[in-house]
């Protein structure tokens, strides 16, 4: 899993590529955390180069969307390949976050 | 039958550490599995779920004593589908009776507890459990 954080438009962009499972879910989670910390409350996690998640990587969302929201911050995750959203389908996390299918769209709806 | 399904057949056995880096070495496992029994992606896919959530059960909650344990994985795969079985000495837990997950919850109040357990059972076919005289045996059978 590699983490690549970028600011746009008053928004964090967090790409999660490669695998987010039980193996890489702390560093995730501690990567949101940095970022939350340092005083950003509009986010969006990429999925796009995300090849794999599972209930691991799932936590760290939830966890990521519980604090955004305290924060009155907005969190979309953009881009799930058609595996990664069949796991969040079935956790029914999809009818508790918000989702776009690009970052641009994420960025766009940031902004509103 | 294709030749393609004829291939399908095929053994394979790893052993894990108790150490959630040996994660890297699952999913390798599955990679080289899928290519040689001609796997679809979906079928590679729910397999390496399915066993990854349980193995990380086991390497975060079956051993509270601590020290180097191994846990043995073996996949049996055919043309009619696929059978693992997962087996480590860890403390007494049976899946099956774990807590189903309440997937109506709000945000606030979802947790993700059960939910890996839940995905296996949802993705296979068949989940069985013994309980062994040295520790705990998981049975998946996906049928293709």
């Amino acid at each position: 899993m590699i983490i690549v954080t970028t600011q746009r438009e008053g928004a964090a962009i967090m790409s999660i590529e490669g695998r987010l499972d039980g193996q890489h879910a702390q560093t995730a989670e501690a990567s949101f955390l940095a970022l939350a910390g340092e005083g950003n409350t509009r986010f969006v996690f990429d999925f796009s180069a995300m090849q794999y998640i599972s209930s691991a990587g799932l936590r760290v969302v939830l966890v990521a969307a519980k604090k955004v929201r305290s924060m009155q911050g907005k969190l979309i995750c953009a881009s799930m390949n058609e595996q990664v959203r069949d796991v969040f389908e079935m956790s029914g996390f999809l009818s508790i976050l918000e989702t776009a299918d690009s970052t641009e769209e994420a960025l766009e709806r940031l902004k509103a | 039958m294709t030749d393609k399904e004829e291939d399908r057949t095929g053994e394979a056995v790893i052993r894990l550490d108790n150490r959630l880096d040996e994660l890297e070495r699952l999913h390798a496992f599955f990679e080289e599995i899928g290519v040689r029994s001609n796997w679809p992606d979906r079928l590679k896919f729910d397999m390496t779920l399915s066993c990854e959530e349980l193995l990380t059960n086991t390497i975060n909650y079956g051993f509270p004593q601590g020290g180097r344990h191994v846990i043995t994985l073996s996949v049996h795969s055919s043309p009619a589908g696929v059978e693992i079985r997962l087996e480590d000495e860890g403390v007494p837990f049976n899946p099956l009776e774990f807590e189903e997950p309440d997937l109506s919850l709000d945000l606030e109040a979802r947790t993700v507890g059960g939910l890996g357990i839940f995905f296996a059972k949802r993705l296979m076919n068949e989940f069985i459990y013994e309980r062994t005289d040295t520790g705990n045996l998981v049975i998946l059978r996906k049928t293709i």
